[in-house]
């Protein structure tokens, strides 16, 4: 953990994390989940069958129905935040970098979750998903996150959409997944696809370097993209960059369209915010902090 | 007429040096075509926006686009400034040109016709001739053609291809009234074959009318052709002319009888001939017929020209009466029709005396100078009807023919001729500008007032001097000074003679009375009664008339100036004219020269028709003409240059709003 960064763990200190549905979790504990059973909380009736647990039957309603119900109760388990990181090469892009401000929320995310009792993990996407934290460790400590997260270096090239689909069996309905990506590669409406279809209590917290929001260049230009390599040799003018600004705001509401189609929550990021306005602002306006 | 390569010429060559300067601008491209590479996260939404662009290689293509209009431009300047010319060399072929001689003798029918028996005028056989050369010419000569007479009138305006019309125009050719000028003639040629350019060939028709034998004809066709040898040449059109003409009718009073008429005879056949003619008294018949004649003869005329005599009729006995006459001769049957002397005419007029007023002072020699018959002088304190500066008062009867002032000041606005002695009037050309003493001198420039004037031994005491403030001539100096000076202000002829007669001996000298002789001739030319207004054809006579002179024919040119009218009849008659101070007639005769209408021989000037080398020989001309079209150049670079700024800093609006709407 790097000095710059030491009060990024004192601004955990007083926030939660807030699911907007119910999640299966991996291990019983003090949040209600989709799952029934073993909890003390009425849920909802279903007729008996055979091999069901005579016990849960509800004798007063045979008596007045004549009806074999058993009753079911809500499950109650932990509760598991996913941090999901781009950690293409894209996002070494900008100044500061996406890349370090995405492990920063990452890092500060499992924070939040570790403080409240839940339980955190932390999930690159590169080529495939790597997981360096995986939510079902009990006894995290915050300085064992903060040393995985910045562990964690840029890859040439990535597949964000078998990466999502890689989490989302893995996780499918578990637990609260935080995508951190820039988003800038055209199979994005896929990888939203893939993260809608896991089931997830699912957030996207796009990240954009002020370069990239507010190019400066001038003059013939041959642009490289750091990912693939690819080259596109343009004259950027006012002119030009006018329609830069056009092009990138239609991107961004598309994607923001995009997302609260799926139900997925997005909140878009500049790598140089300050991360304090991050968490105390953009999130729980967002709510996936409290 | 035109063919040839163009090639281009330099007129500074080291401007190409100028080229060197494509080098930074190649240099320069190759620089900025490197492209700064950046790299960015990601080029998703960049390439989005460089896709309709066509990437590097139409940028590439756009960019070589501009340096090639950079270094066509660079060359344009280079071309500019090395002063370009574009050379033609063009092959002239000489053309050729027709002068048909118009004058009055060409109207005689004395050439044989197409069939036996029938005689044409000599200048249909003229332009008969004329148009069997243009039928021997090729179709690539131009042609020009020119009736002359006293002047050259071109057929074309410009040199013509079509030898259809020459033809039709040559044929449709008439004979005047007049005689043949050549040196007008020549003129008139010279000036239409400069405007036209390039080498003439000319070729003359006529019957010997040639005053100067043809050597300015050939002289204009010379410098035409650039060398006179074989350039021009003459055809002699003419037949026997063996007819008779009579010319030059003067009537002469008997002592105390009938008058007599004298008159020249023209007898063309080889022996004497008896010609019988008839003198008549015509009182305004244009024909010279319908009076009362006078006389019929029969003399005797010797071959040539002679001189006649005839006795009139007792009609005569009291005096040769005003008007007009005639003679006229009657055509034998082996004579040709059409000639030009078969009438003359004769005008007497009652010629008013010049009327001279003297205003001023008294002098002896003055008044020695005009005691001349002819001249009518009276004396006057001052000018009628006006003060000094103004004498719109003297009404046209009153106003003298001339003016003389001396000791007094001539008063402006003056409308007869003015001879002052002393101070000119005020709207004069000169003014008095000091005095001077000393020998007079005569000017250098030629003058009809200068004629036998001798100022040798004339000495002038304070003597005024003129200064010339506009245009007038200086008839003679007193050390050195303008002393007697004319000038022409409006039809009136005016001289100013600042020499005292008292106070030189110019008064004593031969050269004033001869001065004041010219000064009259020259306001109003000597005629007696019978050639005041006895002109001949072409004839330009000046004769003191007012201004309500009018003439009853319109072939009489009468040009009213001032006290004067000038007169140029065109064709020969008898022509009643009117004035506010009479009338009277005037009688117009054909040239004399033109009623000897017997051939002329011509001198050989060029190769003879049909024999030898023809004149169509003149070989064809290599011209060469630069254009220079520097300017041209200018204008190309500037386009270039406003192309290549369109194309960069428009850089394609139209695809700007492609990729809009692409993207």
């Amino acid at each position: 953990m790097r000095a710059s960064h030491d009060g990024d763990y004192e601004l955990a200190r007083g926030l939660s994390i807030r699911s907007r549905r119910r999640l299966s979790g991996f291990a019983a504990g003090e949040q209600r989940s989709p799952a029934t059973g073993g909890g003390i909380e009425f849920a909802d009736y279903r007729e008996y069958m055979p091999g069901d647990d005579v016990r849960l039957l509800d004798w007063s309603v045979y008596l007045g129905a004549r009806k074999l119900l058993v009753k079911l109760c809500a499950e109650e388990k932990e509760r598991s935040l996913v941090t999901i990181v781009d950690i293409s090469r894209s996002m070494d892009y900008g100044s500061p970098p996406k890349l370090e401000l995405a492990k920063r929320i990452a890092s500060v995310l499992s924070c939040v979750a570790l403080l409240g009792g839940d339980r955190a993990g932390v999930a690159a996407m590169g080529p495939a998903l790597v997981e360096p934290i995986r939510p079902e460790r009990k006894k995290l400590t915050m300085a064992a996150v903060a040393r995985a997260v910045h562990a964690l270096e840029s890859v040439p090239r990535s597949a964000p959409e078998a990466c999502l689909r890689q989490f989302a069996a893995s996780y499918g309905g578990k637990c609260v997944a935080v995508l951190v990506s820039d988003l800038m590669y055209p199979e994005w409406p896929r990888v939203l696809d893939a993260l809608a279809a896991s089931g997830c209590d699912a957030h996207v917290l796009q990240v954009l370097a002020p370069e990239e929001l507010e190019p400066t260049e001038r003059g013939e230009v041959t642009l490289v993209d750091m990912e693939d390599g690819s080259e596109a040799p343009v004259h950027v003018d006012a002119e030009l960059l006018g329609r830069y600004g056009e092009a990138l705001g239609g991107f961004l509401s598309k994607v923001g369209s995009e997302c609260s189609r799926r139900g997925i929550g997005r909140c878009l990021i500049r790598s140089d915010a300050r991360l304090e306005r991050v968490f105390r602002e953009e999130l729980v306006k967002e709510g996936l902090v409290c | 007429m035109l063919s040839g390569l163009g090639a281009i010429g330099l007129e500074r060559p080291g401007a190409f040096w100028l080229l060197l300067a494509a080098l930074p601008v190649v240099v320069l491209y190759f620089l900025r075509m490197r492209y700064r590479r950046k790299a960015v996260g990601s080029t998703y939404i960049w390439r989005a926006l460089a896709l309709p662009n066509s990437g590097g290689a139409s940028l590439r293509l756009r960019s070589a686009l501009l340096l090639a209009l950079q270094l066509a431009a660079v060359a344009a300047a280079a071309l500019a400034a090395a002063g370009p010319t574009l050379n033609s060399r063009r092959r002239l072929e000489p053309g050729m040109a027709f002068v048909v001689d118009v004058s009055a003798s060409m109207a005689t029918r004395d050439c044989p016709g197409a069939r036996p028996g029938a005689w044409r005028s000599r200048v249909e056989a003229a332009a008969a001739a004329a148009c069997a050369e243009i039928d021997a010419l090729g179709d690539d000569v131009p042609l020009a053609a020119f009736a002359c007479a006293d002047g050259a009138r071109p057929l074309f305006p410009a040199p013509s291809l079509d030898k259809g019309a020459v033809k039709a125009a040559l044929r449709a050719l008439r004979p005047g009234h007049g005689a043949f000028a050549e040196g007008a003639a020549a003129e008139g040629i010279s000036a239409w074959l400069s405007g036209a350019g390039g080498a003439w060939r000319g070729r003359a028709f006529t019957d010997g009318g040639l005053d100067l034998g043809g050597e300015r004809l050939a002289a204009a066709f010379g410098a035409a052709a650039g060398s006179a040898s074989g350039a021009f040449g003459t055809v002699l059109v003419a037949g026997a002319g063996a007819g008779s003409g009579v010319a030059g009718l003067r009537l002469v009073s008997g002592p105390g009888g009938p008058a007599a008429a004298e008159f020249s005879l023209w007898n063309g056949h080889a022996g004497p001939r008896r010609l019988k003619l008839r003198i008549s008294r015509v009182l305004g018949a244009q024909d010279g017929s319908g009076g009362a004649v006078l006389a019929v003869a029969s003399p005797l005329a010797a071959p040539g020209w002679s001189r006649a005599r005839v006795d009139l009729g007792a009609e005569t006995e009291g005096g040769i009466e005003e008007g007009a006459y005639a003679i006229e001769l009657e055509r034998q049957g082996d004579e040709p029709e059409g000639a030009p002397g078969e009438r003359a005419y004769l005008s007497v007029s009652a010629r008013p005396a010049l009327s001279v007023l003297l205003v001023g002072r008294d002098d002896p020699f003055i008044e020695a100078a005009l005691a001349y018959g002819g001249i009518a002088y009276s004396r006057a304190a001052s000018f009628p009807g006006g003060k000094d500066g103004d004498s719109s008062g003297a009404g046209e009867l009153d106003s003298p023919d001339i003016a003389i002032f001396d000791g007094a000041k001539p008063p402006g606005g003056l409308r007869c001729n003015l001879l002052a002695f002393g101070a000119p009037p005020s709207d004069a050309p000169i003014y008095a500008s000091g005095r001077a003493s000393g020998p007079i001198s005569s000017s250098p420039d030629q003058h009809p007032l200068s004629r036998f004037v001798s100022w040798e031994g004339s000495r002038a005491e304070s003597a005024l001097a003129y200064t010339l403030r506009a245009q007038a001539i200086v008839v003679a100096s007193v050390a050195g000074k303008a002393s007697v000076v004319a000038w022409e202000r409006d039809g009136c002829r005016n001289l100013a003679i600042g020499i005292d007669l008292a106070r030189s001996d110019l008064g004593l000298k031969s050269a004033f009375p001869v001065l004041l002789q010219n000064y009259l001739r020259w306001c109003a030319p000597s005629a007696d009664e019978q050639s005041a207004y006895t002109l001949t054809v072409g004839e330009v006579a000046r004769r003191l008339e007012p201004p309500s002179f009018r003439i009853s024919s319109a072939t009489v040119e009468a040009r009213s100036s001032g006290p004067a009218v000038t007169l140029a009849p065109r064709e020969p008659g008898i022509f009643e004219w009117s004035s506010s101070k009479g009338y009277g007639y005037l009688a117009v005769n054909a040239p004399a020269g033109e009623i000897d209408v017997a051939p002329r021989a011509l001198r050989p000037l060029g190769p003879k028709p049909g024999a030898g080398a023809p004149v169509s020989a003149l070989a064809a001309e290599e011209q060469e003409s630069s254009l220079p079209f520097g300017a041209w150049a200018a204008a190309l670079l500037a386009a270039l240059l406003a192309v290549e700024w369109l194309a960069w800093s428009g850089r394609s609006r139209r695809r700007r709003q492609g990729d809009g709407r692409s993207a």
